[in-house]
C-alpha cells in the first residue's frame, strides 16, 4: 500500500504541492489527476526520491520509503530518458539488474516484456533508430522489467497512437490484475474513466475530488439529460426546478440537471410536443467533474 | 541495493558501451599508431638516406687507404663506395652534377665542391672528408711508426686502452637515459589519458542529464554510486588503453633494438600506472562533479575549463622538473595532489625523488582524492537531477540529500 500524506513543497514563490495525498492498494490502479502545474509530477517525484518535500509522509505498507523499496517500485519519468545508443535489449537487462535481478531472470523478463510489446524483432536495434511511440513501449518495459511491486507512471499515455495506448492499457490492467499497485497521471480523461477504479484530482498542489470513480460519479449532484422530439426545437421545455444549463441543436436537447429534478414532468412535457427519439439521463462523465472540479 | 554490486553494474556498463563505440576503437587505433610510429619511423629512415657516400677515384690510390677508410665508414656505421674516372675534368664534372660527394687524385688530393676554407671542410661531402682525412692520417702514421721501428699493434694499442681511471662523484645509472626516455613518453600519455578520460566522465555525466536517464537511474541508484561506477568504468577503459600502449610500444623498441628489456625499469612503469591511476581518480571525480552542474554539453567547456587548467599547469610543471628534478618547485609540486601524478614520474626517473618523499606523495594524493570523491559526491548529488538552468556550485552542495 503506498500512501502519500499532506505533502507540500515550494519552489521559491510557487506552491507545488500544498498538503495533497493519495493512497493505492496493492491490484488497484488510481488514475492520477489535474491541471498542468498542479504538481502530480512533483508528488510522483517524491516516491522516489527525487524531490526533497517540505513536509509531508510517504510511506509503503506503512514505513517511510528509501532505497532499499525503491527497488521494488518501477517509474516512468514525466520527462522520458534512456540511453539512446544502447541496444533495445540491453538496456532492459540493464535496468532489470540495478534493480537488483539476476542476469539470467533479468534477460528472461527483458525478453518477455518486449514480447508483450510488439518489439521481440528490436531487440538488437539501438533505442534512437525506433519511433518515438515504440521507444515510449520501451521506456514502459524499463518501469516495468524488473517485476515491480508498484507502478509509478507519469503521463504514460502521452504521445502514443489509438493501438498503442490500447497495449499501454492492457499492459497496465494485467499488471493491476497480478496484484499490482499502480498510480498513473493522464488528461486523457475518457481513458482514465474506462481503465481505473480510483482517481485522485488534484489542484494547485490540493486535492479537490478523489475516490473511487464510480462513487464519485453517483454521489454527483448533477445528471447529464438529453431528450431528441422528432420536430421539436426546444420550446416544449418546461419551467421545472433544477434545470443548470441548457444547449439546443437542432430537435436535440442537451442538458445539465440537479440530480433531484422532476424527470416526469420533462418527459410528459416532451411526448406532448412530439415522438421521443432519444432519451437519456446520466450521471456526469469523469471529463465533466474535472472540469467543474479544478474550476471552481 | 548495498554494496559494490550496483557500482560494479554502473562501471561495466560504462566498459561495455564505450569498447563497443566507434569513437574508442578509433582513438586507440590512433594513440598505438603515433606510438608505433615514433619508435620505428625513425629507425628505417635512420638506416636509409645520407649514410652512403660516393668518392670519385682519380689516378693511382693505394689499397691500403681504401681498406682503412672502409674499416673507418663501418666503425661510423657509413659507407664509401668508389668510381674510377679517367681524368680530373670527367670527375669534376660528376662532381658538379652531384653524381659523387669527392674526388680523390692519386690519394693526395681532396677534392669537393664545397668552399674549400679550412682542411676539413664541413659542408657538402664533409663527413665524407673527415674519413679520408682520417684514413690519410692513419696510414701516415703507420708508415712513421714502421720507419720508428713501433709496431702496428703497439700503435692500436695507445688508441684502445684508457690511460685513465675514471671516477664519478655521482654512482653511474646505466638507465637513467632510458628512464627519462619513458618516464617523458609516459608524461604526455598520462596526461592525454587524465584529461580525455577526464572528458569522458564529464561527457558522461552530461549526457545522463541531457537525455534524462538519469531520473530513471536515480530511482535505482544513489548519487554516489553513479558516480563512482562511472569513474571506475571510464577508469579501467583508460587503464586498459594504456597498458596496450605500453605494451606495444616496448614490444616495438624492444624489435628495433631502441633499448633493452633489463634497461626497462618494471618499476618505473608500475610506477607510472599507479599514478595514471591517482591522477585520474582525481581528475575524474572533479570532473564527474563540475558536469553535474550543466544539463547540456555546449556549456560542458565552460565548467571544465578551469579543471583542464589545472591538468595543463601541472603537465608544465613536470618540464620544469625535469630541467631540475632537486629543486624547490619540484619539491613543492610533489606534494600538491594536481600536480604530483605529472611530476613524482619524471622525478622518480631522474633518481630524484626520496623513498619518504614518493611514500608521503602518495599517502597526500590518496587522502586528498578520498575527500574529493566525498566533496565532489555532494556536488553531484545536490546538481545531478537539476535539469535546465546551470546549478551554482554553492546551490548543489546546499541541496545535497546527505
Amino acid at each position: 500500500m503506498l500512501e502519500l500524506r499532506n505533502l507540500s513543497k515550494r519552489y521559491g514563490q510557487v506552491r507545488a504541492l500544498d498538503g495533497a495525498s493519495l493512497s493505492v492498494a496493492p491490484g488497484r490502479m488510481l488514475g492520477f489527476l489535474g491541471p498542468n502545474g498542479a504538481g502530480k509530477t512533483t508528488a510522483m517525484r517524491s516516491v522516489f526520491g527525487l524531490v526533497r518535500l517540505d513536509a509531508g509522509e510517504v510511506t509503503w505498507n506503512g514505513v517511510p520509503i528509501g532505497p532499499e523499496q525503491r527497488l521494488r517500485f518501477g517509474y516512468m519519468p514525466e520527462q522520458r530518458g534512456l540511453y539512446p545508443r544502447m541496444k533495445v535489449g540491453e538496456q532492459l537487462i540493464y535496468f532489470a539488474e540495478l534493480h537488483g535481478m539476476s542476469r539470467t531472470d533479468a534477460a528472461a523478463s527483458a525478453a518477455r516484456w518486449l514480447a508483450t510489446l510488439g518489439l521481440s524483432d528490436r531487440t538488437d536495434d539501438r533505442l534512437e533508430q525506433l519511433s518515438h511511440g515504440n521507444q515510449q513501449r520501451v521506456q514502459l518495459a524499463a518501469a516495468l522489467v524488473h517485476d515491480p511491486e508498484l507502478l509509478i507512471l507519469d503521463e504514460p499515455f502521452s504521445g502514443l497512437d489509438p493501438v498503442a495506448v490500447e497495449t499501454l492499457a492492457d499492459s497496465l490492467e494485467g499488471e493491476a490484475a497480478q496484484g499490482k499497485a499502480v498510480v498513473f497521471s493522464s488528461h486523457q480523461l475518457d481513458l482514465v474513466e474506462d481503465l481505473c477504479e480510483d482517481v485522485v484530482i488534484i489542484n494547485q498542489g490540493r486535492n479537490v475530488m478523489g475516490g473511487n470513480v464510480a462513487q464519485l460519479k453517483e454521489s454527483s449532484p448533477h445528471r447529464r439529460l438529453e431528450i431528441d422530439v422528432v420536430g421539436g426545437d426546444g420550446a416544449w421545455l418546461p419551467e421545472v426546478a433544477g434545470i443548470e444549463s441548457e444547449e439546443v441543436e437542432g430537435s436535440l436537447v442537451r442538458l445539465l440537471v440537479r440530480k433531484e429534478i422532476d424527470l416526469e414532468a420533462v418527459l410528459s412535457a416532451a411526448r406532448s410536443a412530439g415522438p421521443i427519439r432519444h432519451f437519456s439521463f446520466e450521471a456526469p462523465s469523469l471529463s465533466e467533474m474535472f472540469l467543474r472540479a479544478v474550476t471552481q | 541495493m548495498k554494496g559494490f554490486r550496483p557500482v560494479w553494474m554502473v562501471a561495466r556498463r560504462e566498459l561495455r558501451e564505450r569498447i563497443k563505440s566507434r569513437t574508442y576503437r578509433i582513438t586507440t587505433v590512433i594513440l598505438l599508431l603515433i606510438v608505433l610510429g615514433g619508435i620505428v619511423i625513425p629507425q628505417v629512415i635512420g638506416d636509409g638516406d645520407g649514410t652512403t657516400y660516393d668518392l670519385g677515384l682519380v689516378g693511382h690510390t693505394s689499397a691500403d687507404l681504401l681498406d682503412t677508410l672502409d674499416v673507418l665508414a663501418e666503425a661510423s656505421d657509413l659507407r664509401v663506395d668508389t668510381r674510377m674516372f679517367d681524368d680530373i675534368a670527367g670527375a669534376e664534372a660528376a662532381l658538379e652534377a652531384g653524381e659523387v660527394d669527392a674526388v680523390l687524385v692519386g690519394g693526395t688530393e681532396y677534392v669537393t665542391n664545397a668552399p674549400a676554407i679550412t682542411v676539413f671542410p664541413v659542408t657538402g661531402g664533409g663527413g665524407l672528408s673527415s674519413l679520408v682525412s682520417r684514413a690519410a692520417q692513419a696510414i701516415r702514421l703507420q708508415e712513421l711508426a714502421a720507419s720508428a721501428g713501433v709496431s702496428v699493434d703497439e700503435i692500436a694499442s695507445v688508441f684502445t686502452e684508457n690511460p685513465l681511471t675514471l671516477r664519478s662523484l655521482e654512482p653511474p645509472d646505466p638507465n637513467r637515459e632510458t628512464n627519462t626516455v619513458i618516464s617523458f613518453v609516459g608524461l604526455i600519455l598520462l596526461y592525454v589519458g587524465i584529461l580525455s578520460y577526464g572528458a569522458w566522465t564529464l561527457n558522461g555525466v552530461i549526457e545522463e542529464k541531457t537525455n534524462r536517464v538519469v531520473e530513471v537511474l536515480m530511482s535505482a541508484l544513489r548519487p554516489h554510486q553513479l558516480m563512482a561506477g562511472k569513474v571506475l568504468g571510464i577508469g579501467l577503459l583508460g587503464v586498459a588503453q594504456l597498458l596496450l600502449i605500453v605494451v606495444t610500444a616496448a614490444t616495438a623498441a624492444l624489435a628495433v633494438d631502441l633499448v633493452d628489456l633489463p634497461d626497462v625499469s618494471g618499476g618505473l612503469i608500475g610506477s607510472l600506472l599507479l599514478w595514471f591511476v591517482l591522477g585520474f581518480s582525481f581528475f575524474s571525480v572533479s570532473y564527474a562533479a563540475v558536469g553535474a552542474l550543466v544539463s547540456r554539453v555546449e556549456e560542458a567547456q565552460s565548467v571544465a575549463t578551469p579543471l583542464t587548467l589545472v591538468g595543463v599547469a601541472g603537465y608544465f610543471a613536470a618540464f620544469a622538473v625535469l630541467e631540475n628534478p632537486d629543486g624547490v618547485v619540484a619539491r613543492i609540486t610533489t606534494l600538491l595532489p594536481p600536480t604530483a601524478p605529472f611530476v613524482v614520474p619524471i622525478r622518480q626517473a631522474q633518481g630524484a625523488i626520496a623513498q619518504w618523499e614518493y611514500l608521503l606523495a602518495v599517502v597526500i594524493m590518496i587522502a586528498a582524492t578520498y575527500g574529493l570523491i566525498r566533496l565532489a559526491g555532494r556536488v553531484y548529488s545536490g546538481a545531478i537531477l537539476s535539469i535546465g538552468a546551470r546549478v551554482r556550485l554553492r546551490d548543489a552542495w546546499r541541496s545535497a540529500e546527505l
